[in-house]
């Protein structure tokens, strides 16, 4: 008796968590519509060639693809981006994020999420005016000879990867400020104790108990660094200087020309990439979780 | 010493990040002919308001933009914010079979870039013949992943005690949902109206590739475009509902981030 009444609680508790999918459905419903399966039907231009009569090529297409020199330039710059960019944008926000945790000056967290805040054609009109030839920097630097540089044609580069740093720093720091802002005050207290110096605090405390946060925020500056395209489009349009031609070009380029079979396969590598990299956040923030 | 150091470095970091904003607030007061003057200087000789006038009084082409930008981000939220309540209260507080994968599902493609995402989109819309309209912008940014994560992390932080008090108390699934959930959800829903207004208002990428027709896009597209007589004065204009929003709303901007950060 009851034995029995115990399998109709668990059954009538099973059935009440299902309720959970019927709040989601609306939800599902219109992901699964616009990127689901979709998804999964552009999968077939992955693994198929031809337009009309469709053949299955294996893995021809990724050879083909790397074998591509547009894509081997854009791979090449994406990975350039992303391994100055990322790296620079980390140790400045958590650098400003220690030093504005013992500050309490407003203006200074309010004036480093601007950026982030105007929009992108807005703010790209006060940065030019500060770069092209007859901007701000030209100006100082011309006081000291003769300086003329055109920045935003000749170092375009390195103008992305200021935008990338401006744009980004306040979110990135923002995301630290609140993961140091929840670590004890009595870790200080008890590190004070045995130790004086601040920074072996922060080397030996501080960074241990943030780091899975450092690998959310290092996923999430990867992430604005295929963002960076708004600003590239804005600046230079469809086809950028060479340097700056990056993997968000050539998909949309071929997407243009029409050949999605060669899209399809580039964004099923950046699909995969980045489902990896957030199955191994996961998985290591499980692991670093204090019991 | 240390600390004098650290001060400044804060300070000019805030003040590199304020300085184009600042640059296109200053020169929009510029006349033409002062802006053409070669030399760069930050502040106006003479404060003309030529620019604002070309924008405002002569340029219809500015008005029907923003229009189109207040029109697509309106949409989107209005139906975004709703959705995306729902599916926060499923996930959060209720453990059905597959949820974690689910979860797991939304989580990458709230990381996505557009471009890894466009194919998909783009049958959908050519499925539907919404190409080239003006639900080609709106709808698939309906179904926005990040909403329901933000508030799905709001939403596991509801003392589950209140819940169940609720329940005792004969609330079913959905009353649970419209009386208790709702009016805690405040601070979660300004921070995603934010967080969400901040990126359509800047949307870049879908109106350029789904829509052909010039005049169906949004200023953030346009802006460059528009006019060169008051084209300073029309970035300032564009960011004003975009700073107000920021600075009514900073401490919910920053709850959302905090809240959208995996824990």
């Amino acid at each position: 008796m009851s034995k029995k009444r115990e399998i109709s609680l668990k059954s009538y508790r099973r059935r009440r968590e299902n309720k959970g999918l019927l709040f989601i459905l609306p939800s599902l419903l219109g992901v699964s519509i616009f990127y689901i399966i979709p998804f999964f039907r552009s999968l077939g231009y992955t693994f198929t060639q031809g337009i009309v009569h469709l053949k299955f090529v294996y893995f021809k297409n990724f050879t083909d693809l790397f074998q591509n020199s547009a894509f081997q330039t854009a791979l090449k710059n994406t990975g350039i981006f992303i391994l100055a960019g990322v790296p620079i944008l980390i140790l400045l926000s958590l650098t400003l994020s220690l030093l504005l945790e013992k500050e309490s000056r407003h203006w200074k967290r309010f004036a480093l999420l601007t950026p982030m805040v105007i929009p992108g054609a807005a703010f790209l009109l006060g940065f030019r005016s500060m770069f092209d030839s007859y901007g701000a920097v030209n100006t100082i630097l011309s006081k000291f000879g003769d300086f003329n540089t055109d920045f935003l044609g000749k170092h375009s580069f390195l103008m992305l990867i200021l935008i990338y740093l401006i744009k980004n720093v306040g979110y990135v720091t923002v995301i630290f400020s609140g993961a140091i802002s929840t670590i004890s005050k009595e870790y200080l207290e008890v590190f004070r104790l045995e130790s004086s110096s601040g920074i072996s605090y922060v080397r030996r405390v501080l960074l241990p108990l943030i780091a899975p946060m450092t690998f959310f925020a290092v996923v999430i500056a990867i992430m604005d660094c295929f963002k960076v395209y708004r600003e590239m489009y804005i600046l230079y349009g469809d086809i950028p200087p060479k340097e700056i031609y990056m993997l968000q070009h050539f998909m949309n380029n071929n997407f243009l020309k029409l050949n999605y079979q060669r899209l399809s396969t580039a964004a099923f590598l950046v699909v995969a990439v980045i489902s990896f990299l957030i199955w191994l956040l996961l998985r290591l923030q499980n692991r670093f979780r204090p019991e | 010493m240390r600390k004098v150091a650290g001060r400044c470095f804060t300070g000019v970091l805030a003040v590199i990040c304020l300085l184009p904003f600042l640059t296109l607030f200053f020169r929009s007061f510029m006349s033409l002919e002062e802006l053409g003057l070669g030399e760069f200087h930050l502040f106006p000789t003479k404060w003309s308001f030529r620019q604002y006038e070309s924008i405002l009084l002569m340029n219809k082409e500015y008005f029907y933009h923003f229009w189109n930008s207040v029109k697509y981000v309106g949409m989107i939220l209005l139906f975004d914010i709703p959705l995306s309540m729902l599916a926060g209260y499923g996930f959060s507080q209720y453990r059905f079979f597959g949820r974690n994968m689910l979860f797991f599902l939304y989580i990458i493609l709230m990381l996505m870039p557009f471009q890894a995402t466009l194919v998909p989109q783009y049958l959908t819309l050519k499925w539907l013949n919404l190409l080239n309209t003006k639900y080609s912008v709106i709808l698939p940014n309906i179904f926005h992943a990040f909403g329901v994560f933000l508030m799905t992390q709001y939403m596991e932080g509801i003392d589950k005690e209140l819940i169940e008090a609720g329940r005792i108390d004969g609330l079913g699934d959905s009353s649970c949902f419209l009386k208790l959930i709702i009016p805690l959800c405040k601070p979660a829903v300004s921070a995603l109206l934010i967080l969400s207004f901040l990126d359509y208002w800047a949307m870049i990428e879908q109106p350029v590739v789904f829509l052909r027709d010039p005049w169906l896009t949004p200023l953030s597209v346009q802006l460059n475009s528009i006019s060169s007589t008051g084209l300073l004065a029309g970035g300032i204009l564009f960011s004003i509902l975009p700073l107000l929003i920021y600075s009514y709303g900073y401490q919910d901007l920053i709850e959302g981030i905090h809240l959208s950060s995996l824990k």
